[in-house]
């Protein structure tokens, strides 16, 4: 977390202070410069025009008249030139004047010496001529006109470079005209370094100034707010650094302006950061705290559900497998199953209204309350009844779950089964293919007090399958968002038909997957698949004498290696032929209906049970034969019932459900 | 199951029976036997293979031993126990002439 970038705000602001010190001297020194020069030739100006009018005034103008007509010397003349000297000499230090010169401005470009002192090179002889430089001619006619009083014109000298100062009045006679013209020269290049001079003093110290300013501006920017910043960077880096520890970091400026109050704001953030890190962390535990609940949650639900297969691997007469696949965590879809008796396989398949933990609390309820009433016995339209007033008398969130609770006799293959507005079963007869069953709908459960289901038999044969499903299956989405429907549940059912149980239902969710591809899934995948291989100590026949020996046989069969004693197997055997012959005789009258012979093996002996659905009648009511008869006066029936009475030790009738069930009990000889 | 054999030794009808002697089978036995029972003027059932009789049998014993009370009559011999019982506690045991 180390900031790779370098401070740059000391150097920033040396530079900027920099860079106006030396405009600010540039600018100085140009107006300065100026200013400077401007006034130090005025003042000069000033100074030669006194002295060249005071040599005006001095001299006497009409000399030069006789001057210029001789050209003769004289002692006045000799004299005037010594004073001009010592003028100019004298005043070389105060106005630094170079020439001092009389002339007359002659015709063309030149002009006529009268006097010249000159303190540097050969001074100019009487009547000498000059050519004007340039400029000078027009200002020396406008004062030999009178045209102006005096002139000061500031020029460079065209031969040499230098700069000159030339002042200039008029020289009068007596008569108040005007005889030549005295003029002084004045070497500005002296002008020039005094100016200078007084510059370059003015700079240094302004610049030395200028410096001492910028180092104190320096030393209170990084006082006051380069070394405040850097320590709120250390602060912040320390911030970051320990932003897992519950240490407050104190940031220790005391600037008392904008920067402490930022630095105050950083540690009022620090303490709200980690005051929100602690809120956050703590949501995460309770976050954390409710996944690990709800993964286990979903393992006591999944445990609740018999998720063992195979679930009964002692039973070989039949074949049940069941898968759930949750959508959310845990779902509002089970299956269930159980054996109410070793004679009733009970099966389960429900959808609970909702998701997540609601709907798995409630179907936890609803499981336990069906598996409840339906091990007490009741068939399955009063199981639903009862846990429907169950979950009515108390169902504030009203909440509501369809059941599909079938219950299987194993012996006989007949289902019993009731629908609570849940999906229709799939049942394939062996030979065919799956069928939706067009099952008569209840209500809902949960949804109104006091609701009555109705129930239904289907007779399973060898070989029959059950499939019951949620909707899960068959609302499968794909990614195009078209279902998966009946039509293909069917058809995957169908092309594993012939499979396992296992094989079955993992067919159908390969089916499902495939369809849904990476769509996400919507519903919860509940399905049950269960197929009756039929018992074995379970025989049915149709009620024809022809079938009878079936029914001997099946049960020699069974008492073939019991410890009974032969006279007592050739018993057991007369005796299914008696029942069984008198169901073929009479119980259908002359239709042709179904019998079936049960056997049961218990510790004293067998049971066989003996059932068909024909017009009820019970043989122990019948009266025995009188035995003591004479051949003559026997009849020729009604031994039959007989016989099984004497060489059966007991034996019991039931009419249940429109059946004539018999009983007949053998057992083992001590 | 039940096979049987039938032979005449001058007018008498000896039937031997192997198996079952029930609902299923008697009628079969029933009608192999009628015509010969006509002619025939004594009976003898040799029950000494057969495994059980039912009432289907022993109906057909009693209308046998009725036809032929006129006659010779009908004896049946070699009874084994289970048959026997079942003749006792029915009363044929006292009808029928048992060698």
């Amino acid at each position: 977390m180390k900031n790779k970038k370098k401070g740059n705000i000391t150097k920033r602001t040396i530079l900027i202070f920099f860079i106006a010190v030396i405009l600010l001297i540039a600018a100085l020194s140009v107006s300065l410069g100026y200013q400077l020069q401007k006034v130090l030739i005025d003042k000069y100006s000033e100074f030669a025009l006194s002295y060249v009018k005071t040599a005006a005034e001095f001299i006497d103008g009409d000399k030069i008249s006789e001057y210029t007509e001789t050209g003769n010397k004289d002692g006045y003349y000799e004299e005037i030139k010594k004073f001009l000297n010592s003028t100019a000499n004298s005043s070389a230090e105060e106005a630094n004047i170079q020439y001092l010169y009389v002339f007359i401005p002659g015709s063309d470009d030149e002009y006529t010496y009268v006097w010249d002192a000159d303190s540097y090179d050969e001074p100019a002889d009487l009547l000498e001529t000059y050519p004007y430089s340039e400029g000078a001619k027009e200002q020396a006619e406008k004062i030999f006109n009178k045209e102006i009083a005096e002139d000061a014109q500031y020029y460079y000298d065209a031969e040499d470079g230098t700069p000159t100062l030339t002042v200039s009045v008029p020289l009068l006679d007596s008569k108040e005209n005007v005889a030549a013209i005295i003029a002084a020269d004045l070497s500005v290049r002296g002008i020039k370094s005094a100016s200078s001079t007084i510059l370059y003093g003015v700079l240094v110290s302004v610049a030395a100034l200028l410096l001492i300013a910028m180092i104190a501006y320096y030393s209170i920017i990084k006082k006051w707010i380069i070394q405040p910043i850097i320590k709120l960077q250390d602060a912040t880096e320390e911030i970051v650094e320990n932003i897992e520890s519950d240490e407050i970091i104190k940031i220790d400026i005391h600037t008392n302006d904008e920067i402490e109050m930022l630095a105050d704001s950083f540690t009022d953030m620090n303490v709200k950061l980690k005051e929100y890190i602690k809120q956050n962390e703590a949501i995460t535990a309770e976050k954390e705290r409710i996944g690990a609940e709800l993964e286990l949650a979903k393992k006591i639900q999944a445990d609740m559900l018999p998720n063992i297969f195979p679930p009964f691997p002692e039973r070989k007469d039949f074949d049940i497998y069941a898968m759930m696949t949750p959508a959310k965590e845990v779902g509002g879809d089970f299956y269930d199953f159980f054996l109410v008796d070793d004679n009733h396989l009970a099966m389960v398949m429900a959808d609970v209204s909702g998701k997540g933990i609601p709907a798995a609390l409630f179907m936890m309820m609803s499981k336990i309350l069906i598996q409840n009433q339906a091990m007490s016995g009741k068939g399955p339209a009063e199981v639903l009844e009862t846990v429907n007033n169950q979950i009515c008398s108390n169902n504030r969130e009203e909440m509501f779950v369809t059941v599909w609770l079938g219950i299987l006799d194993l012996e006989t293959g007949l289902l019993t089964a009731a629908n609570a507005g849940h999906e229709k079963p799939m049942i394939m007869m062996p030979g065919g293919g799956f069928e939706v069953i067009m099952d008569k709908h209840g209500f809902v459960i949960g949804g109104m007090e006091g609701v009555k289901y109705k129930e239904y038999q289907i007779q399973l044969e060898k070989g029959s399958s059950i499939f019951i499903y949620t909707d899960g299956v068959a609302e499968a989405t794909s990614e195009k968002d078209e279902l998966f429907g009946l039509e293909r549940t069917i058809a995957a059912l169908n092309s594993f038909k012939d499979g396992t149980a296992e094989e079955i239902i993992n067919g159908v969710k390969e089916a499902v997957d495939a369809y849904v591809g990476s769509a996400p899934q919507f519903d919860d995948l509940t399905m049950l698949c269960f197929k009756y291989e039929g018992s074995d100590n379970v025989l049915t026949i149709d009620s024809k004498m022809s079938e009878i020996s079936k029914a001997t046989e099946y049960i020699a069969g069974k008492v073939e290696n019991l410890p009974f004693t032969p006279k007592d197997k050739n018993q057991i055997e007369i005796a299914v032929d008696e029942i069984v012959c008198n169901i073929a005789s009479y119980a259908y009258g002359d239709k042709t209906g179904k019998a079936t012979v049960e056997f049961e093996k218990t510790e004293k002996g067998i049971i066989i049970t003996i059932s068909d659905s024909g017009i009820e009648y019970n043989p122990l009511e019948k009266e025995d034969p009188d035995t003591t008869l004479s051949a003559e006066e026997r009849g020729i029936g009604g031994y039959g019932i007989f016989i099984v009475k004497k060489v059966m030790d007991h034996i019991e009738y039931n009419r249940k459900d429109g059946k004539n069930i018999l009983k007949l009990f053998k057992y083992y000889s001590k | 199951m039940l096979s049987f054999e039938k032979t005449f030794e001058e007018s008498k009808l000896i039937v031997t029976l192997d198996g079952k002697l029930d609902t299923g089978t008697t009628p079969e036995l029933t009608a192999a036997i009628e015509e010969d029972a006509e002619k025939a003027e004594s009976i003898v059932i040799d029950m000494a293979n057969l495994k059980y009789i039912s009432s289907a049998g022993l109906r057909l014993l009693l209308s046998l031993h009725k036809k032929m009370a006129k006659k010779g009559g009908l004896t049946i011999k070699n009874v084994n126990e289970t048959n026997m019982e079942i003749l006792d506690f029915t009363g044929f045991a006292d009808i029928l002439n048992i060698e």
